[in-house]
């Protein structure tokens, strides 16, 4: 039988921390969490293949051709890869490469691992109980919010910035002095920040705001990757019969995607920019409502 | 003059005089459906069990005296703290133990308690000390090391006590602790709460259907009814005599001591020994007299005596919290009606 001894349970008359340490403790909890996992592990770095080919590429550019020269005679194929251009005719000396180097094809793959990562945070919590403790501490709903927001959005940007910026350091530390790298690509790099940023913390918003409504991590899960590979598909095959770009305005990471180019300077896809800031705005205005109709501590509670 | 200030400062220590919990009017309504009807109680320090039948307005209470539920009338102070306007403030110096399973999806036992600590604010080295020396205190060892969700339910509410306990709560809110436990499981939890209470020093609310939970732990009772406080008070005056009623207990010649009673009409039942759970008078059958208004205690001794037997045990009646839960709400239902 358990006994109570003077040691334990001390009383506290310390001064309490604010809101900003109790939503950071969310974060680091969570980010812990999500690290301590080995599969999440392993997904994460298969996330990070478009950062992995990128760094091939800048490798093959500067270290084997540029330096010793081993690939030499090796075919055009070979040379072309080691030439200014990415894996799909990008170059390695323009913001493209590092903002989307698969052309799409690295945007599915952070649809899927946001998805993976994001889409069942609060979900997880609401099936294990967890929104009763949270929501009977010294904490708002919102500070709860912010603390899953922040994880997710650092998630994000481990797999769509910190690789590329990984990539580019690595490639300004090898780049031979005369082909001007550094000089070349630094004036765009805060630029790509402020575009990945943004676009990881719509994606974020939007992915946390969709999961206070279910407590099924896997709905939650295929809610997220159907629903936009959906919208996707039909914004492609409307696009085929309309002939216009507007159509892809029903896919919101295209419209996302739309908006962070814009910050970034990359080559823009056709969609309008304005409508693209008119339906980001009513969607991040629906998952604000979404986010607070279904994390009311009162139907949480008791 | 200037008013006095209506919340308490949170810097402040809370005066374990004043009463922990005081509702005034207390009014919550959800649209049209009023969950809680002008509800008014004082909860001294100490431990006090909500009761009330299922959707009796317990959890809308719960709610409310942690600020998390807007009145549509009256007042709650609790911990000194103004519950509706300052329920931030006050969830850092209460704590709650929910009734249904909760915990903190792929954190150990230890990460728990130390987020628990930290957002009731912590700091995260203070939270961390504390989380260990609570988590020993309840009796998680090794076992705090382990993701909770393999924890088995006795081990959960452990757990959840600790996060309930860790940021120095002076006010516990307890939903069914025992919710589910055996009965080994269910004794360490009532042995731990009730160290709580009278060693440590803090107050509890305990919210639960096991009534005898209730009398194990606490001192004062509040019963609700439709939304309504139908009964409050020390428990002790609560289940006070029934009046006249006395539990005889005899040996010698206890046959004819129960006919005699019977011829009388003094008997009113005989409650059998219940096999090894009565030690000391396992072979007695507790004879349950009730005597008339105006007769003397003095007639069951002479009965005894005139058949031979001796009586061992003569003690007022006392009704369990069962008994007074079942006649309030049986009353309140004919009030209603």
């Amino acid at each position: 039988m358990t006994t109570i001894h003077d040691f334990g349970l001390r009383g506290y008359d310390g001064g309490r921390v604010g809101v900003v340490d109790r939503v950071l403790a969310i974060t680091t909890t969570e980010l812990r969490r999500v690290f301590s996992k080995r599969l999440f592990l392993m997904f994460f770095f298969a996330a990070l293949a478009p950062a992995i080919i990128a760094f091939v590429f800048v490798w093959i550019r500067f270290i084997v051709i540029e330096g010793s020269g081993q690939l030499v005679g090796f075919g055009n194929g070979m040379n072309r890869m080691g030439g200014d251009a990415g894996p799909v005719g990008r170059s390695i000396f323009g913001v493209d490469f590092f903002f989307d180097i698969l052309r799409g094809g690295s945007t599915a793959l952070t649809l899927i691992y946001s998805g993976v990562v994001g889409a069942g945070i609060i979900a997880r919590d609401r099936a294990a109980g967890a929104l009763e403790i949270y929501f009977t501490r010294g904490i708002r709903p919102l500070a709860y919010f912010l603390g899953k927001l922040l994880a997710v959005w650092f998630l994000l940007l481990c797999q769509v910035l910190f690789g590329y910026l990984v990539v580019w350091i690595f490639a300004v530390s090898v780049a031979p002095t005369d082909s001007n790298y550094f000089a070349t690509t630094w004036p765009f790099i805060p630029r790509l920040i402020a575009a990945q940023s943004f676009f990881c913390l719509t994606l974020a918003f939007w992915l946390v705001a969709l999961s206070t409504s279910t407590d099924s991590v896997r709905f939650a899960v295929l809610r997220w990757i159907g629903v936009l590979a959906a919208l996707r598909i039909i914004a492609g095959v409307l696009n085929r019969f309309l002939m216009t770009p507007e159509t892809n305005l029903l896919s919101p990471h295209q419209v996302v995607k739309r908006i962070a180019q814009a910050i970034a300077g990359a080559e823009p896809s056709s969609m309008s920019l304005s409508s693209a800031l008119v339906v980001w705005g009513i969607l991040c205005v629906l998952a604000l409502i979404w986010a607070r109709r279904h994390l009311r501590p009162v139907e949480v509670v008791g | 003059m200037q008013p006095p200030p209506t919340t308490r400062d949170p810097a402040e220590p809370f005066r374990e005089r004043e009463p922990i919990v005081v509702l005034e009017d207390f009014t919550v309504r959800y649209g049209k459906f009023t969950a809680v009807d002008r509800a008014s109680f004082k909860m001294p320090h100490g431990a006090c069990g909500l009761l009330g039948q299922n959707g009796a307005g317990k959890s809308s209470i719960l709610k409310a005296v942690l600020g998390l539920v807007r009145p549509a009338g009256g007042s709650a102070r609790v911990a000194g703290f103004d519950a509706v306007r300052d329920g931030l403030a006050l969830r850092d110096h209460v704590g709650y133990m929910p009734e249904k399973e909760a915990f903190l999806p792929g954190l150990s036992g230890l990460d728990s308690v130390i987020l628990a600590g930290r957002l009731s604010g912590l700091p995260k080295g203070v939270a961390k000390q504390r989380a260990h020396e609570v988590l020993w205190l309840v009796g998680l060892d090794e076992a705090r090391y382990r993701d909770v969700a393999g924890y088995s339910l006795g081990m959960k509410q452990k757990v959840k006590l600790a996060m309930a306990l860790v940021h120095d709560a002076q006010l516990l809110f307890l939903d069914e602790p025992t919710n589910g436990l055996d009965p080994e499981g269910r004794a360490e939890i009532l042995a731990l709460l009730r160290d709580v209470v009278r060693v440590k020093n803090k107050s509890l609310i305990l919210s639960s259907h096991i009534l005898a939970d209730v009398e194990a732990i606490c001192e004062h009772a509040v019963l609700i009814d439709h939304g309504r406080i139908v009964a409050q008070g020390s428990i002790d005056a609560l289940t006070r005599g029934v009046a006249r009623s006395y539990d005889v207990r005899a040996e010698g010649a206890v046959d004819a001591f129960e006919r005699r009673l019977r011829e009388a009409a003094l008997l009113v039942d005989v409650v059998a020994p219940v096999d090894g759970h009565d030690v000391l008078a396992s072979e007695r059958a507790s004879l349950q007299v009730q005597l008339a208004e105006g007769q003397g205690t003095e007639i069951v001794f002479e009965l005894a005596r005139s058949v031979g037997a001796n009586i061992r045990r003569f003690e007022p009646k006392r009704r369990t919290m069962s008994d007074v839960f079942l006649e309030t709400v049986r009353a309140n239902a004919g009030v209603r009606a």
